[in-house]
């Protein structure tokens, strides 16, 4: 075991070396550069715009740029953002809690969700529940994540509910007791983790219930009714266990995207996430920003599927680490 | 001798009150500035809403108006301008004085002025913050106001309390310029002086270390989240009664993704001020009365919109070039623009078309009676008739050598007004018989075609302005970088691209404005008459307010916060 794992944390290097040349050599290739918005400002002049150019090292050849970066990587240096001319370890940082605390509680509510629903959909397969299930999954996979956020801050407005416009905190929170800070976030988390959960709970859904109706349709369920089995142990206790190598591996994947940020919804319910920095961040080319993303989102996702990995061999014997 | 003890023991009763009367003064400042507001409540929490985070608290480093909107609490200029009459004002610098020869200007600066911290004011910071301002290693937005021919001003300390700057030649909107916000010397001089000034006061610093002079310091800073500033109490500005301003206590500005949820926030009353959408002031005004704010109209705001025909005889193909840089075809082009629906379909009713280069905001400068070209498409077409162009039996209008008369019109993608603009414009000259390929590209794409590639045929764009003529020096000028239509010419290309050169020389040589206006008066009837840009409409600045906020007078120019110091909250 430990050799799979040390063999898939070496893999990882390659695989990181091809994103993020990838991704710089992208960025670069997009008509423009950072400094393009300044030059439609009347009060600059191409001289001083030239400066800025060289001052960010964006007057040198590409793959200089990307080397640059990389050495710097080595060093455990993820670069400056041009945008804030401050080290890029720092702003990413400065918005990592509130993206985990985000990402984990939209995950526990698409998770929670999904289970009951996924097995009663499988259990009820065919029926009138299971078609409305159906329905509302898709209704929910539809709506587009930001529109859904707005329907709900004006329905805070419009029904004047007790939950705060966007934000994370309310203004002089830092002096309130803990519990209290608690609270508030809690309160501002609610629409945004329950737009991004509800948009989970349907794929989730789905993916659960074709994996265990799969498993239904087995002989050894059979044998186990046929055994004298109630059904509540058949279910929980024998096919789940075999329907979950989907979900294990699904999880493996969010755990991976825990810190990537759902943009646009922060965007609207002003959580000040990842999402909405690195969305500017690519929007306005500041490429070490975006590089230092692009390489935490690389390593998360090989953890992530390496505990899934590790997951799978453990729930299933079936599954060998090779 | 009873009498004697009694008249000491009195007099020092009276030096002792005089003495603890004085310490518990609120004004410290010898040279306070009294503002016309009186009676205003101290205290109270005033929020409002911005658009994005600051992207850096250096000013010097400040690259767009998310930063210098938060910065422009805490730091001043020696200067400012006024935000009702648009006028130089003096800020810092309590006064003045020019040379005959108006090249060398001597302000006297304001006496016990307070950072931040408590050290005062003095040149000594003024020095330091042209210094920056000069320094090749510093990348900043003001060294090119401060730049004259190419030359620095010359700046020396006179005194603790005077400053002399030396001009290469007059140069009249050098007052305007001298808003550069002054920065503590006493905090920033070793970190310059090592090398490191581009690292400092970055946002990853602790906002209360950002000191400057203003009527507000920042306390909080939460990325993504908000930005709390707390009153400044030893400011220099007071009221009529002597009691020091801001009356606000403390600001809060709240983060927010975009305008419509600034617009909810408004309307749940976690903010008391916006800026709102003019497409969304109709509805506001429905709820108005009975939230209890009210909407205010600022008058014609600063900016432009225009479309622009492409005359680089380097990049366009013939016959193209022949019809952009036909005079008569860019007046047709001009009739066939219908302001009108422009302001009702993309601005709400709410604005005003614009003729001249200069805006109408620009109450100074701006010459209300230039050349005007009605929506006309029958007078577009016979002007056409008589520069030779004819509508064929197709439908299709032709040139004088029989082209067919095409082009492509391109915009910025997501700019809704613009992209109003562009669907009406193509309608009318489809009515004409000219086929427009209207297309909204990528901001960048754009971007790199005005300023490297330049292939485009026709595009719309704006540009932000300013009240000062001459900060326009980059787009008037035939060798500018913005002249957008044909930049960089090395010999103006035609008589009065010449002329409008030579208009923008002589103009910043006077400093009486009213002598500088006959130049900018003959610029603007010349840019009316040729027609280079077809201007589209200025949109009026809506403000929408509580009413417990008192004294609030927001202009188009200005904002609210010009006056932030005047305003008081009464709940």
């Amino acid at each position: 075991m430990w050799r799979f794992i040390g063999r898939r944390l070496i893999q990882m290097i390659p695989m990181l070396l091809g994103i993020s040349l990838l991704s710089f050599l992208i960025m670069y290739a997009a008509p423009g550069s950072f400094v393009n918005a300044l030059k439609l400002r009347p009060d600059l002049s191409p001289e001083t715009i030239a400066r800025i150019e060289a001052q960010l090292g964006l007057d040198q050849p590409v793959l200089v740029q990307y080397l640059r970066w990389l050495w710097n990587l080595l060093r455990l240096d993820l670069g400056q953002s041009f945008t804030y001319q401050v080290p890029v370890t720092y702003l990413i940082g400065s918005r990592a809690v509130a993206t985990l605390l985000l990402a984990v509680s939209s995950a526990a509510i698409s998770w929670l969700l999904a289970f009951p629903l996924g097995v009663y959909a499988a259990v009820r397969a065919h029926t009138g529940y299971d078609r409305v299930l159906t329905f509302v999954s898709l209704l929910g996979l539809s709506i587009p994540n930001f529109f859904l956020a707005m329907l709900l801050l004006f329905a805070v407005v419009r029904w004047r509910l007790p939950l705060p416009v966007g934000g994370m905190t309310s203004p002089g929170a830092s002096s309130w007791s803990f519990w209290e800070q608690v609270l508030d976030v809690l309160r501002h988390l609610l629409i945004p983790a329950v737009v991004l959960g509800t948009a989970g709970v349907a794929s989730l859904t789905r993916y659960l219930r074709s994996g265990l109706l799969d498993v239904l349709r087995q002989e050894y369920i059979t044998t186990a009714r046929a055994k004298g089995l109630p059904e509540r142990a058949v279910i929980w206790r024998h096919a789940l266990r075999n329907a979950l190598n989907v979900m294990i591996t699904l999880f493996g994947f969010e755990l991976g995207g825990l810190l990537s940020g759902a943009a646009l919804t922060e965007i609207i319910t002003s959580w000040p996430g990842l999402g909405q920095l690195i969305l500017e961040a690519v929007q306005s080319q500041d490429y070490y920003l975006v590089m230092g993303s692009v390489t935490i989102g690389g390593v998360m996702l090989v953890l992530g599927n390496l505990i899934a990995d590790i997951l799978l061999a453990w729930a299933d014997p079936r599954v060998r680490l090779t | 001798m009873r009498w004697l003890r009694a008249r000491v023991a009195l007099a020092a009763v009276l030096v002792a009150a005089l003495w603890v009367g004085t310490a518990t003064a609120g004004v410290t400042t010898l040279d306070p500035e009294v503002r016309p507001v009186s009676g205003g409540k101290y205290g109270g929490v005033f929020r409002y809403s911005v658009l994005g985070d600051p992207k850096t608290f250096n000013y010097f480093l400040a690259k767009e108006t998310s930063s210098t909107d938060i910065l422009d609490r805490v730091f001043e200029g020696l200067t400012a301008a006024d935000g009702v009459t648009t006028e130089v004002v003096p800020s810092l610098a309590k006064s003045w004085e020019i040379s005959p020869d108006n090249r060398v200007i001597t302000f006297h600066l304001r006496r016990g002025v307070q950072w931040h911290d408590g050290r005062e004011f003095t040149a000594d910071d003024v020095i330091f913050t042209f210094d920056l301002v000069y320094d090749p290693n510093i990348p900043n937005n003001f060294r090119d106001g401060l730049t004259i021919d190419g030359q620095p001003l010359k700046y020396e300390k006179i005194d603790d309390y005077t400053v002399r700057f030396t001009l290469p030649r007059v140069y009249a909107p050098i007052l305007r310029a001298m808003s550069v916000p002054i920065v503590p010397k006493h905090l920033l001089h070793d970190a310059w002086r090592e090398g490191r000034f581009n690292q400092m006061w970055g946002i990853d610093t602790d906002p209360r270390q950002i000191v400057g002079t203003g009527p507000y310091r920042m306390v909080e800073y939460r990325p993504g989240e908000r930005i709390v500033f707390e009153r400044n109490p030893n400011w220099w500005q007071v009221d009529q009664d002597g009691n020091p301003l801001p009356y606000i206590q403390r600001l809060e500005a709240y983060v927010a993704g975009n305008q419509d949820v600034q617009v909810l926030k408004f309307l749940n009353n976690e903010i008391d001020y916006l800026a709102p959408n003019l497409a969304r002031v109709a509805d506001l005004e429905l709820q108005a009365e009975e939230k209890g704010f009210r909407l205010i109209n600022g008058g014609p705001a600063f900016g432009t919109n225009f479309i622009v025909f492409n005359q680089n005889p380097n990049t366009v193909p013939q016959p193209k070039l022949s019809w952009f840089t036909d005079k008569a075809f860019r007046q047709a082009m001009a009739h066939a623009l219908d302001k009108e629906s422009i302001i009702d379909l993309a601005y709400g009713g709410l604005a005003q078309p614009q003729w001249s280069p200069i805006e109408a905001a620009n109450v100074f400068f701006h010459k209300p009676d230039v050349k005007q070209y009605p929506y006309d498409l029958q007078r577009a077409q016979a002007i056409l008739a008589e520069a030779g162009y004819r509508k064929g039996s197709d439908g299709r209008l032709r040139d004088p050598q029989g082209n067919v008369v095409e082009f492509e019109l391109l915009t910025n993608a997501g700019n809704r007004a613009r992209e109003t603009i562009g669907t009406l414009f193509k309608a009318d000259l489809e009515r004409l018989g000219i086929r427009v390929n209207f297309q909204p590209i990528d901001f960048n794409l754009l971007v790199r075609k005005l300023s490297e590639t330049f292939d485009w045929d026709a595009i719309i764009i704006g540009l932000t302005g300013g009240v000062e003529p001459a900060s326009a020096n980059n787009v008037w000028p035939s060798s500018g970088a913005l002249h957008m239509w044909y930049p960089f010419q090395e010999q103006p290309a035609t008589d009065w691209e010449a002329r409008i050169d030579h208009l923008f020389e002589e103009g910043t040589k006077y400093l009486d404005p009213r002598e500088r206006k006959k130049y900018y008066d003959e610029f603007q009837d010349i840019v009316a008459e040729q027609v280079p840009l077809l201007f589209t409409v200025n949109p009026e600045a809506w403000f929408a307010i509580y009413d417990y906020v008192k004294n609030a007078r927001p202009t188009a120019y200005g904002g609210l916060f010009y006056q932030i110091g005047e305003i008081w909250l009464e709940r």
